[in-house]
């Protein structure tokens, strides 16, 4: 059997670079990044055969096939890590997961990234992502019983003189973009401490690798710095959580299927139908795009997070926002989805998204009328006559929610969506057994 | 040789003598000659394949010229000996190219030559020559870097068309003026596709004059299918791909100091865009230079459809764009599309890099686990998607077609290219060639494909040349049929007979090489035979692999012990083997497939009917294949009965027998055989599952009534025994008239077994003898006990046929109880006993073996008990704990709940569980809902309103899914099954079975966790009496937890069900 180029490529630079490991990524059910290292010699066998792993000890993979799985690199994503740097070159490529016998894994969230992005092509769509990856840097990440300390005290759009923030951005950009990620923008954000970095719009499956990448290179050039980098979705009390505010297009071919020229917002029918579907599935996604007990109070405790489910144009409130973009740049048209936190595994929540905005395609969901006021501002009764609902109150409420959903069901495939309902049922019941400091705080000296 | 006047024609020569010699006067008098009239030139004419259309397109061409140009034609004809024949012979063909000499007169001058061909074989069809005569047309530099055309427009169109069309009629009639056209056919196709090639690239020429900043791309245009592999046909759609690339300016970028990398990614996105618009335009303008309207007709299609992403993807792309594509996202049979892709026109070094980088993709491609299966499935849908009306007129598609031929070259280059670049050729003459001389086939194999591909394609060609129109259909006028064969055949036999006869044979001949050559050479290697077939074993036993062998090594001496030796099996077997191998390949396992007929062969090799069918009934030889590869339970049963196999030559005997024919059988053999009975009922018995066996994993069955016949055929054999058993014992017994009866319980009670159920039952006797005394009660009581364990050994005992293992653990008071009964004990048990979970295990009871009246008398004591007035709520508290109690602790350690099929999650027992309850607590006022049949009842309750039809939905398709999946794993395993099967082949045999598409396992697998999800909603909402909101925590909280120290009762029950 012969290699291809791409494969071809790898193992040249591999040589001329002296790489002296190649790590083999991939992701679990959670969101977690794994990896596998390999050294040089076993390349070539990685390509032809995979590499044989026990998926028992990676969370959500045991399920369906008790046997070994395979690792097959994608040579299209070899990257240098920069951060290993030239004393010890190593490079890194994400994995798909197979069975035994040849069929890709149902339980490798990349695979059902994979799955969905074809059922969109299959429609004629290809699916694309622009990300605002929010995260906190603090100065240690040993906490010792004490709230974490974050690195500064500025605010929004702040520019830190020689501050941390500002060189620390400098250097993540820098290596981002030397592993192949371009970055559209940077800033602080409003948290003291906290950055955010939107990546460059990218096909769905691409960008997913990409913030997976993404979190190690925030996390390598922390260490690097002395700080400690947290995507923890509400880390302190007092200060907004990390959201991951995702732009989201859909393209027939060349043409931007979410763009129409005169229409509302330039926003297509196709567009409506797909921020209908959106809006309509939140509640039984959120369990993904949201995914831990943590998530729910970024999502109920206001600094901006979208707590009620409905759409507007500046509404800086609303979950789905429709961005203004320049009259013309007909590329440009995307819709604004605000519920996603920086903790979400990036594939499955593409996933559901794609699945959801789809559905409202196809069953030609009605878009509700936007919300002009800050909801946050209405009163429960006002929402309620205004068809408002709101966001899933905690973990358990979403994971009661995605337990009827048909929609995740069919997204996830069966083995995965049960190990998600499982694995967040159990996270709610061990959240449900801790005694907090609040408690003592509030009861042992009253009661 | 002196061509020969077809002798069916009339002797003028001329369908409509009069007409046609009224046209050749009419052209003299233009001319001012009588050369046309002349019998020379008439003999001449007459010979066209159609002579009247001859005689009109030669007139028409003289009424086209000005005067001097008839002045001109009159000259050629004297000069020039070729120049009539090759006019009439063209015009006697083809429509098309009359149409432009019609259109354009001078053209008509290209025949006034004396050379032996005007195009094909001469310096002017070197390729580079064929694209500078097409640019001269559009007035473009054929040596510059980047040519850009000095004719534009609709003038443009025009000129390249034209001088296209010159070339066209001189090829042509080259073509048909060969006398053996089969042999230049190859020749023909590639200097269509070198002109082609010429024309794309000088319209591309013209599209760089008229598009506005077309210096800033670099636009190649590759060719894929017919034209890549430079065997185009007349007329074919021309199918490409676009790449493009920005022109590097050379310009230093400008940087700013501290780099925004923002707007930096934004600019070149920017770039980009405005480059792929460039680079569109030009395609879309290239295309129509070829195709669009214009004065002179299109050329034909230029078809970018298998462009990555088909219709939906950008029309053009740049390189990497490609290389990500075919990385991750291409399918399957798009690699195959690009095996034969070639640049063509446009940018020749980036035409180049494409092809290196793109080419080698499809290499790695074909080495993917399950690539060679789905190449192989897509070509049966091909098949599949022609209409039948014209299945036997296509040439092309249809089966013993070109197609085939292409295919079966291409699959052998797949599986064999991988490590032999010598066969990595495409043009399709030339890799049947490479095939044959490197051994993959025979050479005489290799060169009977060629001869008949090239017959073939020469058909095509003259199907296509008379109108330049494509097509692959014959015609069905006779009249266009003659002219066809005459145009075909040059020489000898020029009839339409002759024509079809040739075409037959030929696609005979293509069909059964198509089936064989895969394996043919296999056995040969298989038998040590390499000299004559030079595939090494090796190579035999790589391809074995491709095709799904697992282990070739045994296959191969399978195969060797099948085909050696002279008897008549041998040699039958030689011819069979290789069509079977390739349904067992299409199998689950298909080792375990040629294991199975290895052994069923030897088994019956000497009987001549098995011979005679293997060799004579493709079909039972095709469901013998099926029924070996994915049933090893069949499989076992046709080992002992191999008798058997002659039902697959008639699905008249798959049919599941009539239950009362059966019974009136067996009543046959007790009657004749007496108490000696029995295992002749067994053999009986088992060849009858065998043969509902073989409907079912053949589809002929309806498979939903499959558990219910095993059902009926237990009770019938259990009812004979039980009568041979009497008829024995009875005799000399002494204890007086009396009735016996056998009650079936649970899955046989209710009628819905599997092929490996145990006859759960309970035994009943009544005496029938006044006062009987306490002696002759107890001599009673110990011989019906007598007979219970006698129908218990004969029918469990081990033997040559499949025994039915009799349970009657389930009778009251389990195994502490007696193990007959007598009616009035029953009835006093359950007088004392009347708890509901007993009552609940009663609604299965059926009586199904014994005396009538003692049947009835049984049915009528438990009705009461099993459908009361009402059910108590501690009742249903009792039951639904007790079904609590169950899911926790009877799952087997380690078990996933999600997959077991009797207990687990919304399967079976959950939906009968719940059914069960609605029955009890409605069919006391409802007769219709007292049945022990599962869906029966559920229909009933649907019908009653006392359950919601989406929900009975839900629960039918989950309990038909789990018991379905249950017959097909034990079909396959020839062993029970608990689970869905967590082993991904066994997975996929039983998708199979169910009629799920090939490759579709996990298909199954989600439906069944996605039909048994939603059945334990609705069984949680009906049976537990949850609401929504608790179902979920409380379905966790049951699969989750474990319940502590359980008590005896409660254990001793769940054992029942």
């Amino acid at each position: 059997m012969s290699m291809n180029r791409q494969q071809e490529y790898v193992l040249s630079t591999v040589e001329d670079r002296d790489v002296k490991f190649i790590r083999l990524w991939f992701t679990d059910v959670l969101g977690q990044l794994k990896s596998v290292a390999i050294v040089p010699a076993e390349l070539e066998g990685a390509f032809r055969e995979g590499i044989g792993f026990d998926g028992s000890s990676v969370e959500g993979f045991s399920r369906i096939f008790e046997a070994d799985m395979v690792l097959r690199p994608d040579p299209a994503t070899f990257a240098l890590l920069p951060w290993r740097g030239d004393t010890e070159p190593t490079a890194r490529m994400f994995c798909d997961i197979y069975d035994p016998d040849g069929t890709p894994s149902a339980s490798d969230p990349r695979n059902v990234l994979k799955r969905q992005m074809k059922i969109a092509s299959d429609r004629g769509f290809t699916f694309y992502v622009h990300p605002e990856i929010e995260f906190y840097l603090f100065k240690s990440g040993h906490l010792g019983g004490q709230p974490p300390v974050p690195v500064d005290t500025a605010g929004y759009f702040d520019h830190v003189d020689g501050g941390t923030a500002h060189n620390f951005r400098r250097s993540a950009v820098q290596m981002l973009e030397s592993m192949g990620i371009s970055v559209e923008f940077s800033h602080h954000e409003a948290g003291p401490g906290q950055n955010e970095i939107d990546l460059r719009y990218a096909d769905g499956l691409t960008m997913a690798d990409n913030v997976m990448t993404f979190r190690t290179v925030i996390r390598e050039v922390a260490l690097e710095q002395g700080v400690f980098a947290s995507f923890m979705p509400k880390p302190l009390i007092d200060e907004p959580g990390n959201g991951m505010h995702t732009h989201v297009s859909l393209f027939e071919g060349d043409e931007n299927a979410f763009y129409e020229p005169g229409a509302e917002y330039q926003l297509s029918q196709t567009g409506r139908q797909f921020v209908a579907g959106l809006l309509e599935h939140t509640p039984e996604i959120s369990a993904v795009t949201n995914q831990y007990v943590n998530s729910y109070k970024r999502l109920w405790t206001g600094h901006e997070a979208p707590s009620y489910i409905c759409w507007g144009h500046r509404n800086r409130s609303a979950l789905v926002r429709i961005p203004q973009y320049k009259s013309g740049k007909a590329s440009s048209a995307r819709v604004e989805y605000r519920g996603i936190d920086s903790s979400a595994n990036p594939y499955l929540t593409y996933s559901l998204m794609l699945a959801a905005g789809l559905k409202g395609i196809e069953e030609g969901y009605e878009l509700p009328d936007e919300a002009e006021d800050n909801v946050w501002l209405l009163s429960d009764h006002e929402r309620r006559a205004l068809g408002i609902s709101a966001m899933p109150v905690s973990l358990n409420d979403a994971v009661a929610k995605m337990e009827n959903s048909e929609l995740v069901a069919e997204t996830l495939g069966e083995a995965v969506f049960e190990f998600v309902l499982r694995n967040k049922m159990q996270e709610w019941v061990d959240y449900r057994d801790q005694v907090t400091p609040h408690e003592y705080r509030r009861h042992f000296n009253t009661i | 040789m002196s061509r020969q006047v077809d002798p069916a024609r009339s002797r003028s020569g001329f369908g409509d003598s009069r007409r046609a010699r009224g046209f050749l006067a009419e052209a003299d008098e233009l001319l001012g000659s009588e050369t046309l009239s002349s019998p020379v030139s008439v003999e001449l004419i007459t010979q066209a394949p159609d002579p009247d259309a001859a005689a009109l397109g030669i007139l028409r061409t003289i009424e086209a010229l000005d005067e001097d140009g008839q002045r001109r034609f009159a000259a050629a004809v004297d000069e020039h000996s070729n120049f009539l024949p090759r006019l009439s012979h063209l015009a006697g063909t083809s429509d098309a190219s009359v149409d432009h000499f019609v259109r354009r007169p001078e053209a008509v001058f290209l025949l006034a030559s004396e050379d032996q061909t005007l195009l094909l074989g001469t310096e002017a069809a070197e390729p580079e020559k064929l694209r500078a005569h097409l640019f001269e047309a559009v007035g473009a530099d054929p040596v510059a870097e980047v040519p850009v055309a000095s004719v534009t427009g609709e003038d443009a169109v025009v000129a390249l068309r034209q001088a296209y069309r010159d070339l066209l009629v001189q090829l042509t009639s080259d073509d048909l003026g060969s006398l053996f056209a089969n042999e230049i056919v190859c020749d023909v196709s590639a200097l269509l596709a070198d002109m082609a090639a010429a024309a794309i690239d000088a319209a591309l020429a013209v599209a760089r004059a008229e598009t506005e900043e077309a210096e800033t791309v670099r636009l190649a245009v590759i060719a894929m299918g017919k034209c890549g592999a430079r065997e185009l046909n007349y007329v074919s759609d021309v199918d490409v791909v676009y790449c493009w690339a920005p022109v590097e300016t050379g310009e230093p970028e400008t940087s700013d100091e501290d780099t925004d990398h923002g707007a930096q990614a934004r600019k070149l996105a920017e770039l980009d865009e405005s480059g792929a618009r460039t680079a569109t335009k030009l395609a879309h303008r290239l295309a129509e230079v070829i195709a669009g309207y214009a004065p002179e007709p299109p050329l034909w299609e230029v078809d970018a459809a298998l462009r990555p992403e088909g219709k939906n993807g950008p029309l053009v792309r740049k390189l990497e764009e490609f290389e990500h594509y075919y990385d991750k996202i291409a399918h399957n049979w798009e690699f195959q599309a690009l095996l034969k892709a070639r640049p063509i026109a446009g940018d020749r070094d980036l035409g180049a890099a494409w092809f290196e980088s793109l080419n080698p993709h499809v290499w790695t491609a074909s080495s993917r686990p399950g690539f060679i299966d789905e190449v192989r499935r897509m070509r049966i849908r091909v098949v599949d998607l022609i209409p039948a009306k014209e299945a036997k007129r296509q040439i092309k598609l249809g089966a013993g077609g070109l197609r085939d031929v292409e295919f079966s070259a291409q699959l052998l280059q797949l599986v064999h290219g991988r490590d032999d670049e010598a066969i990595r050729v495409t043009n399709t003459l030339e890799l049947l060639e490479r095939l044959g001389e490197r051994g993959y086939i025979s050479s005489d194999d290799a060169a009977d494909l060629s001869e008949s591909y090239r017959f073939l394609r020469t058909v095509e060609h003259r199907l296509q040349i008379p109108r330049m129109r494509r097509t692959a259909l014959l015609p069905t006028q006779e009249k266009k049929m003659r002219a066809l064969s005459r145009s075909v055949y040059a020489l000898g036999d020029r009839s339409p007979q002759r024509l079809k006869e040739e075409r037959e044979s030929r696609s005979r001949r293509i069909r059964a090489l198509h089936e064989q050559i895969f394996y043919r050479p296999i056995l040969e290697a298989a038998a040590g035979q390499g000299a004559i077939s030079r595939l090494s074993a090796e190579s035999a036993r790589e391809r074995l692999s491709a095709f799904g062998y697992r282990d070739p090594k045994s296959a191969m001496k399978h195969i060797q012990a099948l085909t050696t030796g002279v008897s008549r099996a041998a040699m039958v077997q030689k011819q069979v083997l290789p069509a079977l191998l390739d349904w067992f390949s299409n199998g689950v396992d298909p080792d375990a497939g040629l294991l199975a007929f290895r052994r069923l062969s030897e088994s019956l090799s000497t009987s001549t009917w098995y011979v005679k069918m293997l060799r004579d009934s493709g079909v039972a030889a095709k469901s013998m294949a099926h029924v070996l590869s994915l049933s090893s339970f069949a499989t076992e049963l046709l080992l002992r009965n191999p008798s058997a196999v002659s039902w697959l030559d008639d699905q008249t005997r798959l049919q599941l027998q009539e239950p009362e024919d059966i019974e009136a059988r067996l009543r046959g053999i007790v009657d004749r055989y007496g108490h000696e009975a029995v295992p002749a009922v067994r053999a009986r018995y088992s060849r009858e599952v065998l043969r509902i066996a073989l409907s079912d994993i053949l589809g002929i069955a309806d498979r939903r009534d499959i558990p219910k016949q095993l059902a009926i055929l237990m009770d019938t054999a259990i009812d004979a025994t039980v009568r041979a058993v009497r008829a024995g014992l009875d005799a000399d017994a002494e204890v007086g008239e009396y009735e016996f009866a056998i009650i079936a319980m649970g899955r046989l009670g209710g009628a819905e077994i599997g092929y490996f159920s145990d006859a759960d039952v309970m035994f009943a006797f009544r005496s029938l003898e006044k006062n009987l005394d306490a002696d002759a009660r107890s001599k009673l009581s110990s011989h019906v006990r007598r007979v219970a364990l006698e129908v218990t050994n004969q029918l469990g005992s081990a033997g040559p046929s499949r025994p039915i293992e009799i349970d009657a653990d389930l009778r009251p008071e389990g195994k502490k109880g007696p193990l007959v009964r007598s009616l009035d004990s029953y009835a006093g048990y359950y007088d004392k006993w009347s708890e509901p979970w007993e009552a609940q295990a009663l609604l299965r009871a059926r009586p199904i073996a014994g005396e009538q009246t003692l049947r009835d008398a049984f049915t009528e004591l438990i009705d009461p008990l099993r459908y009361p007035d009402e059910v108590p709520e501690s009742s249903l508290r009792q039951m639904r704990r007790l079904k609590a109690r169950m899911e926790s602790e009877r799952l087997p350690r380690g078990a996933d709940p999600n997959r077991h099929l009797k207990l687990g999650r919304g399967s079976l027992s959950d939906v009968e569980w719940t059914i069960q309850l609605l029955q009890m607590q409605h069919a006391a006022d409802n007769p219709a809902l007292r049945t022990t049949e599962t869906l029966a009842a559920l229909d009933a309750l649907v019908a009653a309103g006392e359950i919601d039809a989406e929900d009975a939905e839900i629960l039918s398709e989950a309990w038909l899914l789990a018991t379905g999946v249950r017959s097909a794993v034990t079909l396959f395993r020839g062993r029970t099954a608990a689970a869905l099967p967590s082993d991904s082949a066994e997975l996929e045999a039983t998708a199979r079975l169910l009629d799920y598409e090939p490759g579709c396992g996990q298909d199954l697998f989600d439906d069944y966790l996605g039909a048994t999800r939603r059945a334990r909603k609705v069984m949680e909402r009906l049976f537990y009496d949850f609401d929504e909101e608790q179902a979920g925590s409380h379905a966790h909280a049951a699969n989750r937890g474990h319940v502590a120290d359980p008590d005896e009762f409660a254990r001793g029950y769940s054992r029942r069900f």
